[in-house]
């Protein structure tokens, strides 16, 4: 029990330090009254991450209450095939940033925030797939 | 009994035998070791367990993992 509240401290230490990374990044374009569409872009995918992992942190949370452990096997297993599936999506996502990206993004950190953030993305949502069909393996 | 199909072909009895010894999946998760969800797909046959969590949750509901676990 207490790996699990170290395990979800840390999940929350994580995720602030998330939204203060991303608030560090956009604010530059916030203050300067750019909130075009490309910043929009960026922005959505991480409040998207960010509702997810609150979420994710939430539903631990209410099992660790219960005196139920945070993570077991079928969790590992479930994240260890959505990383899987999001790695070898997220090859795609990245070459298509490469061959389409350059007329798009203005600086560097742009387009490698919007990778890694999209690979999060494709993660997240595979995640929550697989936690709903289960990771049965034939 | 009435015996739950995985996608797998496994049937399993344990929500039959959990409702017999009065067992919630809060209670068999807590005796096992596991979340509740684990027990949800394990009777719904989302999951397949490790040799160990098949042990594990046979001992539990005081039976065996042939006669837990059934497959065609």
């Amino acid at each position: 029990m207490k790996e699990d509240k170290i395990r979800l401290i840390l999940m929350i230490a994580l995720l602030l330090a998330l939204i203060g990374g991303w608030m560090l990044w956009v604010y530059p374009d916030l203050n300067n009254s750019i909130f075009d569409t490309k910043t929009i872009a960026l922005v959505v995918p991480l409040i998207i991450i960010t509702v997810a992992a609150t979420m994710i942190i939430g539903m631990k949370y209410k099992g660790a209450k219960r005196g139920l452990p945070t993570e077991d096997e079928m969790s590992r297993t479930t994240k260890l095939k959505a990383g899987a599936y999001a790695f070898y999506t997220g090859i795609y996502w990245l070459l298509a940033l490469a061959w389409f990206g350059d007329n798009y993004f203005e600086r560097p950190s742009q387009a490698v925030g919007t990778g890694i953030i999209g690979m999060a993305t494709i993660f997240l949502v595979l995640f929550f797939y697989f936690n709903k069909k289960g990771v049965n393996v034939r | 009994m009435k015996e739950n199909m995985s996608a797998s072909g496994a049937k399993n009895k344990i929500k039959e035998l959990r409702n017999k010894y009065g067992l919630t999946q809060d209670d068999l998760a807590r005796k096992v070791g596991v979340r509740r969800e684990t027990i949800v797909f394990l009777e719904q046959g989302k999951y397949n367990p490790s040799l160990k969590l098949a042990h594990d949750v046979a001992k539990a509901l005081r039976t065996t993992i042939d006669d837990l676990f059934i497959f065609n």
